[in-house]
């Protein structure tokens, strides 16, 4: 069969069936089903399919996803958090769309610490969703910054997904990792530009609530009371990390422990509070591990039935300049991050997409980060996009795909032309590495 | 009539391991033309590293390039091929591969055409200067090991904690100091970056990589003598010749290594002697646990 | 058929509570691997351990996520239809449902039986037996097979909200 049809077939099917209401993950199941029995032998595939879903779901590097969940959401449900946004209010006053930058920052922060921009997503958006929309932000002010700075997770170093990039296409690591750092900060910059934009053009959109007016002792009784909170959960995730004691994995657990003291400390405990983030937790790993379980078999058929090659061979087959070729490279992922994971989309492009790297003399850690950039945008373009589906899984029940997507649009581009302005000024990734 | 067989390889076809692979395909199906040909499906974007065992014993792919390590639940005795000390041409002498293939045959519905990029083993290498106790021996207590699974067992024996981790997390994992030591090959040490962070490499090495190319015993058995001569002939030449490029790729790669600043730490000849003896019997031992019957015929040629 | 459903319920309640403590009990045994590698000898299983148990994780609330609409959906066709066609799409996609957790859950059930005769296991930190690995799988599937049927039935609807509601995508 050639390729385009083989790609027809599948993507064709996997659109349908979630156009039509087919819950994602039975969508993929579905369509994984009937390519097999066209590409890959039937009976033999659909059984070699099942083996892989524990394969693809039991990776202790998944584990910060419900760690993280459950953090945020004792967080929010305890009423911790309602401390922390109060005194935010004192102290910030009354800057319109405050939570929407500190989700930002905050998220620049946890990227700085962890590279799991899955873990993060949850996290923020099990703590932040719920009160951000109580206090009446729109959509795209609230789902929007959590999507953005989920991203930055593996942009910011530490990021194991660079780490695999730099070592499957033999780019330099240490260099790759130190040349995510500029951009991710500049990202960080047109993020608070696009929120600062958005509000202006849309003041409704994060109303400015009455945050009281306070005299300065009540601002510093506020961060007191609350800095101390905050400083223990710091201590837990930030302090084990860089003291070396816990992994990046491992740093979500104590945050929860870090929680929990919290909670005891401030007579907030509850076993009810316990139960109840555990249920948070449940629900959107149960819903989201399955949708991997699925897609990554999505991906292997994909790759088996020769689609994903071919239609990138097709691509390259134009000769075309160096520069049209990145934009082209660039242009594959994006389309292949609309129905795939970030490794899957890795192990597909990288063989055929680095030696074109070779042959036209690239820098390989200016072309490694563009890759992570491009890949990064598949975190939120749907209709397969796994950020807005843990964000779904936080979101009240109602919230629809399309609301999230169109939320996450603006910060999908921003970091496309942040891809740009690295493309055409080198010296944005290059500059950090080049001084080592 | 000519055969095709399909296959998959168990790395991205930019690594070393899937390029040398793909060479002994492009030299084969140079020499079977009209006899029998190789199609390479493609690599873990196809099938998971974890699941190739078992998709050559099912029939769903005819060859794969593949460790033993990662389907030792199928084969248990693959082991061997990490822990013997004699080279594959000596074992097909006398009679070891024979016997290995038998077992495979049995229990993996597999023929192993070779024992590919061999020779080559693997080190611990270190942040810090290894301290030595009183007699001048390494003190491996004091290590925090990034391992993975094959070698764990051998590593806690020897004193050292051991954490099992895949190589995506490593080079974290040494900047923030979560493990002081890191055990893995030569080759393609530098590739993932840990170099910057380990800057001793206590030698000798233990064990060997344990890449082998199979084909399905079914498929094997029903192809016509002449397709199998030209596998079996064109798969023994592509071992021995990866084998000397896996060796002159390790001393390459060992000697940047040492240039860019990196110290080797000997042991004493006594504590070198029980060091890989530990190593052989950890394999061994594990083997023995997970089924005992084939292990005397396999010690007396392997051991 | 109520009766059915009304247990089926219960079970796939009963396996959410499991995971929920499956979840405490990941956080405890990373709490404890991060203590023991930091004040004793790190403990080898604690990840692998941690490993299987994501794979329940996936696969014990698969029923009671069906029943509660935790299953996130996309919907940019269905909203397009005409009221009467769109219930039909509905019962077509239950019926589609059904059968793939059917068809997925029998395979499974014919692993998970296969590897009980075999004692075939993974080869992990330690060695994990393989029905460990399948019986979450079968049993979230054809839990969901009764779940999916209870929507198929007309009891209730299988999305949140109306599809009226929806703007569509
Ligand atoms: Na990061
Ligand atoms: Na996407």
């Amino acid at each position: 069969m050639e390729w385009y049809v083989a790609l027809a077939v599948m993507i064709g099917l996997i659109l349908t069936l979630m156009g039509f209401g087919v819950p994602v993950a039975f969508a993929f199941f579905a369509t994984n089903i009937v390519s097999i029995f066209l590409f890959m032998g039937g009976g033999l595939g659909i059984r070699q399919m099942v083996a892989n879903f524990g394969e693809a779901v039991s990776i202790y590097a998944l584990t910060p996803l419900p760690l993280f969940l459950i953090m945020g959401s004792l967080f929010f449900r305890s009423g911790l958090g309602d401390n922390v946004f109060h005194a935010v209010d004192l102290c910030i006053g009354r800057v319109r769309a405050r939570l929407s930058y500190i989700v930002v920052l905050s998220g620049a922060v946890f990227a700085a610490l962890s590279g799991s921009s899955i873990a993060n997503t949850g996290m923020m958006g099990s703590a932040m969703v719920p009160e951000m929309l109580k206090r009446g932000y729109k959509p795209h002010m609230s789902f929007g910054p959590i999507l953005g700075a989920g991203g930055l997770a593996v942009i910011i170093p530490p990021s194991s997904l660079a780490v695999l990039l730099g070592s499957l296409a033999q780019i330099d690591v240490g260099a790759l990792l130190i040349a995510g750092f500029l951009p991710g900060i500049l990202l960080t910059v047109m993020y608070m530009a696009l929120i600062t934009a958005q509000v202006t053009i849309d003041p409704d959109a994060a109303p400015n609530y009455d945050a009281p007016v306070a005299t300065t002792a009540e601002k510093l009784r506020a961060i007191v009371a609350n800095v101390i909170p905050m400083g223990v959960i710091v201590l837990m995730v930030i302090g084990s990390i860089i003291a070396g004691i816990a992994s990046p994995t491992e740093s979500a657990a104590l945050g929860c422990l870090g929680v929990l003291g919290l909670l005891l400390g401030y007579r907030r405990f509850s076993w009810g509070v316990i139960w109840k983030a555990l249920d948070d937790a449940m629900k959107v790993s149960g819903m989201t591990f399955l949708i991997i379980a699925a897609s990554t078999t999505f991906a292997q058929a994909l790759a088996f039935s020769g689609a994903s090659n071919g239609m990138i061979q097709w691509f390259l087959s134009f000769d075309l300049p160096p520069m049209s070729m990145l934009f082209v490279m660039i242009g594959i992922i994006l389309i292949l991050g609309m129905f795939m994971d970030q490794l899957s989309m890795m192990l597909i492009t990288l063989p055929v997409f680095i030696p074109i790297a070779n042959q036209f003399g690239f820098d390989l850690v200016w072309f490694g980060l563009l890759l992570l950039l491009s890949y990064e945008v598949g975190f939120t373009t749907p209709p397969f996009g796994l950020l807005l589906f843990i964000m779904l899984g936080v979101a009240p029940p109602g919230t629809t795909l399309k609301t999230v997507a169109f939320a996450a649009l603006p910060y999908i581009l921003c970091t496309m032309l942040l891809i740009v302005l690295i493309a055409f000024f080198p010296a944005i990734a290059l500059f950090l590495p080049r001084l080592l | 009539a000519e055969v095709t067989l399909n296959a998959v390889h168990f790395t991205p076809a930019q690594v070393s391991y899937a390029r040398s692979f793909l060479a002994f395909v492009a030299k084969l199906n140079e020499r079977g033309k009209g006899v029998v040909q190789i199609k390479v499906r493609g690599g873990p974007e196809i099938l998971p590293l974890g699941q190739l065992g078992d998709a050559q014993k099912s029939g769903l792919v005819d060859m794969i390039n593949c460790p033993a390590g990662p389907y030792l639940n199928l084969v248990p005795e693959g082991e061997v091929f990490s822990a013997t000390s004699k080279t594959p041409a000596e074992l097909r002498a006398n009679g070891g591969f024979a016997l290995i293939n038998e077992i495979y045959g049995k229990k993996g519905n597999a023929f192993v055409l070779a024992h590919v990029d061999g020779g080559a083993g693997f080190h611990i290498f270190t942040v810090d200067e290894p301290a030595r106790t009183a007699d001048g021996s390494i003190d491996f207590s004091k290590l925090k090991i990034r391992s993975s699974a094959l070698y764990r067992d051998f590593l806690e024996k020897l004193g050292a904690s051991v954490v099992v981790q895949g190589p995506g997390e490593v080079y974290t994992s040494l900047e923030r100091g979560l493990v002081n030591a890191n055990a893995y090959s030569v080759a393609g040490y530098a590739g993932f970056g840990w170099n910057k962070f380990t800057k001793f490499r206590i030698d000798p090495s233990f064990f060997q990589t344990d890449v082998l190319i199979s084909i399905n015993k079914a498929k094997w058995d029903s192809l016509p003598a002449e397709a199998k001569t030209i596998l079996q002939t064109v798969a023994i030449e592509h071992e021995a010749e990866s084998i000397a490029a896996s060796l002159k790729t390790t001393a390459d790669e060992g000697k940047a290594l040492i240039d860019g600043g990196m110290k080797v730490v000997a042991m004493p000849e006594a504590q070198k002697t029980l060091f890989l003896d530990t190593a052989t019997q950890a394999s061994w031992s594990r083997l023995e646990k997970r089924d005992p019957s084939n292990i005397a015929a396999l010690r007396a040629k392997f051991g | 058929m109520q009766k059915l459903f009304d247990l089926s319920g219960l079970a796939a309640s009963l396996l959410a509570h499991a995971t929920r403590v499956i979840l405490g009990v990941i956080v405890l045994l990373v709490l404890y691997d991060v203590a023991a590698r930091n004040l004793a000898r790190p403990i080898a299983w604690s990840a692998s351990v941690i490993e299987i148990l994501l794979i329940y994780v996936a696969f014990l609330p698969m029923p009671a996520l069906v029943r509660q609409k935790g299953h996130v959906c996309a919907d940019f066709l269905r909203h397009a239809l005409p009221d009467a066609a769109r219930r039909g799409a509905e019962k077509l996609v239950c019926l589609l449902c059904i059968g793939i957790c059917a068809y997925l859950g029998l395979i499974a059930f014919q692993l998970l039986v296969e590897n009980i005769r075999s004692g075939d296991y993974d080869v992990r930190s330690f060695d994990v037996p393989r029905w460990a690995i399948y019986l979450p799988m079968v049993i979230g599937l054809w839990l969901s097979v009764i779940e999916f049927l209870r929507f198929l039935t007309g009891a209730d609807s299988l999305y949140a909200i109306d599809a009226r509601d929806i703007e569509g995508f």
